[in-house]
Parts: structure tokens; C-alpha cells; sequence
């Protein structure tokens, strides 16, 4: 859902990067960040927990665009991958208006991968939203190693709806912007809807 | 046993104990329909043939490399490159032994191997499996799971390793046999109104469910413990204080379990022990 803030103006979305433990969502918004023009973004942000976990969110508004004469700020969020992390992942999903799955594409992860999109699932239900219904993009990421399983297979196991999709190499960068860029677009098109 | 109506498909389960050899009758609940179900043949199993052996992988060279290794042996060869191949060739040639590349193109092997250990006519068929293992170090991962199959070697290890693996395994199966329990016949009905196959109920394939996504859930706890604390996991294995040094963790995994899944499914078995269990030991067999 949507901040607006009159005052400066702008409509302030929330897009959340969801995926299991080390697929590479932090990588992903490490990059977005690195290539950003300063002017347009705010701080990076990592919270650890108390036993210094991976339990962090990275915070990065990125300035896109006009709605009516309000400019449109992204705030990009990861979730702690590690599946045991739940609630913390439920917290973070809270007001979200696009949701970009980062699917690790290394066959011995696509338990994973399962289990993680169905965690997406039951904590986007739990606040009330539908997958089916949200903005949303799935990015398969690490798709340089050879042990990167065939993409009909992954779309088959976490895409059945068969949604936009991109392989990605988050480390170097291809593929994160087009990932981005996609899940920004359905994002704004569903705020033209509304405003 | 599970009939499907001909007329309306809904799907009734019928008692086979009250079934008659010559047939019994009756009514559809839904659209009323009469049906005669027969007490269903059973299914003819057939001896695996013990010097067969299926090949599947999508690179030429690998194939090529297992069929001379067998061949030497006097194994006959039978060849795949994708999933879906293995499956039918599976079925039609009934190996003793199928050798399969993990990321199979179609379906992967260790859904094969998933589904073909499911089946009655190939249950006892031995599978290795063949991961795809990414040359940088860094990337390469002990497999935690083999998903059913028996064995596992790599790409750079089959010269050396195969045909040993492949003695065990058939030993293995010798010293089985014996003790293994006949396998139950499967209902098979012959009249129209029944599947084929036995299918189960609806109520059958989500409780089967609901336990496979408890297992699924249990090994992804468990593999995320490993995958953030690699070398203080291996450590705890071989110190055999895994429960104590990860404490918390297991304990934080057990509320996450304990919130998914359903006291019906944890009732039955404690799938999240066990699957702490299974990793451990597995662990425990490649660190040794």
C-alpha cells in the first residue's frame, strides 16, 4: 500500500525482494545501489538482530517518474533468507506494493526455493494480500554456474503462472535492472489505477 | 480402492473387502449411476533384468564415458538425455540399476528417481545419481539430500568409483532380498468405472501432502543451519554435540515448524528430528 506524502510531493512504494537463505537479494540491492545515480537515493541500510544473524533490510529509494505531479519513490527492501526467520520476513512484507522473487538457481536449492515461495505465500496471506493479485516478478538468479538447473524446469516448479521472469547473475549485474525495472512497471501501472 | 464414475467422473472409494470376484453393484451418490466394480488383478510384477542398465545424461560425452565402462563389464546399456526418455524407457526396459544426471533436462533425476522408487514395478530399481559440480570451490556443496536415490558420484570420479558403487549396490541388494516383504498387490479393477490405477482419495493425497511439505520443511530448516554455519556444523558432527552447540537455532526452527505445520501431520512422526537426524548422518558418512 502506497505512503503519500504531500508535502515533499511524492508517492512513496514499498518493493520487497523475497527468495531463500544466500540467493542473492542482498547482491541484488547492492548493485541497484552501486549504480544509482547519488542524488536520487538515500541511504543503504543493514539491521542485524541482537545475535547478529542475517537479519538485515537494505533501504533504497530510487526517484522514477511523475504521477500526477508526484514524483514516485521506491523503497527496496530484502528479507532475511533463512527460513526460520518468519516473522521478521512477515514484518517487512507489511504495506508492500511489488514483490520480486530471487530464486537461486543451483539445483540443490530448489527445496528452497519451494519452500521460500510458499513462505511468500502464507505471510503475504496472513496480512491479507494475494500473490496472485500483487505486482510481482520472479529473477532467477546465479544463473552462471553450471550446476544452474534448466530454465523450463524453474518455471515450472516456482512459476506456474508463468509471470514475467529473468535470469540474472546478480553479482556482475546482468539481469538486475530488467528485474527491477519490471516489477517498477506493474507497480506504477496499479498506481495509475488508483490515482 | 478409488473407482471413478463414468458418467459424472466424481471419485468414490470403494471397500475392496466387500467386493465379490464376479463383480458387486452400486449406486453413484452423486448422478445415481449403477456400477459394477470387480475385485481388481493384480499387478503382474516383473524381476528387474540384473544386466540392464539405463544411462541418462544430456551430455554425449558423459554417456558415452558410463556405456564403456558398463559395456566392459558385460552390462547391456540402454541410453537417455531427458527425463521424460528415463521415465518410459524405465518402464518399458526395467534395468536393475539407473544411472542419472541430476539437472535432467524435462524432469530432473531425482524427480525420477522420486517417482519411479514410487512405483511398484520399478520400487527396487538402484539409482546413482550424477550432480553437475561447478569447478570453482566455493560453489561445491556435499549433496544433503539425495532425494532416494543410493549413490552418488561425480563427473570426475565415475572412472574410478562406478563399477565399486555399482558391486555394492547390487551386494547390497542381494543381502535385501531375503528380508524384503512381498510386495502388496495393487487393486486393479476392470470394469469401465475404474482407473487403471489406483489413485487415492482426496482425503489420501493431502494428508500425503501435508506430510511432504512437513519433510520439505524440516530438510530446509536444516540445510539453512548448514548453509550459514558450514564449518561449525561439520564440527558439531564430529564432536556429536550438534543438538547442544545449535541449541537455539534448532529450537527457533522447531517454532517456526511447529507454526506451519498441523498437529495431525506432527503427530504422526516427528519428521523434524528425523530430518536433523538424516543430515547429521549423512554428514557424518561423507566427513568420515
Amino acid at each position: 500500500m502506497s505512503f503519500i506524502n504531500y508535502s515533499s510531493r511524492e508517492i512513496n512504494c514499498k518493493i520487497v525482494y523475497y527468495g531463500p537463505g544466500l540467493c542473492g537479494k542482498t547482491t541484488n540491492l547492492q548493485f541497484v545501489y552501486k549504480r544509482t545515480n547519488p542524488d536520487q537515493k538515500g541511504k543503504l541500510i543493514s539491521l542485524a538482530t541482537e545475535t547478529e544473524r542475517t537479519l538485515f533490510f537494505d533501504f533504497l529509494p530510487l526517484a522514477l517518474g511523475d504521477i500526477k505531479g508526484f514524483k514516485v519513490r521506491f523503497h527496496l527492501y530484502t528479507v532475511p533468507g533463512q527460513v526460520f526467520y518468519a516473522a521478521s520476513r512477515k514484518l517487512i512484507l507489511k504495506g508492500v506494493d511489488g514483490v520480486v522473487f530471487v530464486a537461486d538457481s543451483q539445483i540443490e536449492r530448489m527445496e528452497a526455493n519451494i519452500e521460500s515461495l510458499d513462505d511468500l505465500r502464507i505471510n503475504l496471506a496472513e496480512q491479507g494480500y494475494d500473490l496472485d493479485k500483487l505486482p510481482y516478478t520472479v529473477q532467477y538468479n546465479k544463473r552462471d554456474l553450471p550446476s544452474a538447473a534448466p530454465l523450463d524446469n524453474m518455471n515450472k516448479l516456482l512459476n506456474p503462472r508463468n509471470i514475467p521472469y529473468f535470469e540474472a547473475v546478480a553479482v556482475t549485474g546482468p539481469g538486475v535492472f530488467e528485474t527491477l525495472k519490471n516489477v517498477a512497471k506493474q507497480v506504477l501501472g496499479e498506481l495509475k489505477k488508483h490515482y | 480402492m478409488v473407482v471413478i464414475c463414468p458418467k459424472c467422473k466424481v471419485k468414490l472409494k470403494v471397500d475392496e473387502a466387500r467386493l465379490s470376484a464376479e463383480g458387486s453393484r452400486f449406486k453413484c451418490p452423486k448422478c445415481a449411476t449403477v456400477l459394477v466394480v470387480k475385485k481388481p488383478a493384480a499387478h503382474e510384477k516383473k524381476e528387474l533384468d540384473k544386466q540392464r542398465v539405463l544411462v541418462a545424461h544430456s551430455k554425449k560425452e558423459v554417456a558415452g564415458l558410463v556405456e564403456s565402462l558398463l559395456s566392459a563389464q558385460g552390462y547391456k546399456v540402454v541410453t537417455a538425455t531427458d527425463g521424460i526418455e528415463v521415465m518410459v524407457k524405465a518402464l518399458k526396459e526395467l534395468p536393475f540399476l539407473c544411472i542419472t544426471e541430476v539437472a535432467l533436462p524435462k524432469i530432473y533425476g531425482f524427480e525420477v528417481c522420486k517417482r519411479l522408487k514410487g512405483r511398484i514395478e520399478t520400487k527396487d530399481m538402484k539409482f546413482i545419481l550424477i550432480p553437475s559440480i561447478h569447478d570453482r570451490t566455493k560453489y561445491r556443496r556435499e549433496p544433503v539430500s539425495l532425494y532416494g536415490a543410493d549413490e552418488y558420484v561425480e563427473e570426475q570420479d565415475l572412472r574410478l568409483q562406478l563399477i565399486d558403487m555399482i558391486d555394492h549396490l547390487k551386494g547390497a541388494a542381494r543381502k535385501e532380498e531375503p528380508e524384503k516383504p512381498r510386495p502388496a498387490k495393487q487393486p486393479e479393477t476392470v470394469e469401465t468405472p475404474a482407473e487403471k490405477e489406483p489413485a487415492p482419495t482426496v482425503g489420501q493425497v493431502t494428508s500425503n501432502d501435508k506430510v511432504e511439505k512437513a519433510k520439505r520443511l524440516a530438510r530446509t530448516i536444516i540445510n539453512d543451519i548448514y548453509l550459514y554455519n558450514t564449518a561449525k556444523v561439520d564440527d558439531a558432527v564430529r564432536n556429536d554435540n550438534f543438538f547442544s552447540v545449535f541449541a537455539s537455532e534448532v529450537k527457533e526452527g522447531l517454532k517456526l515448524y511447529e507454526h506451519r505445520i498441523p498437529l495431525e501431520v506432527r503427530n504422526k512422526e516427528d519428521y523434524y528430528r528425523g530430518a536433523i537426524e538424516d543430515f547429521l548422518a549423512a554428514r557424518k558418512k561423507t566427513l568420515v
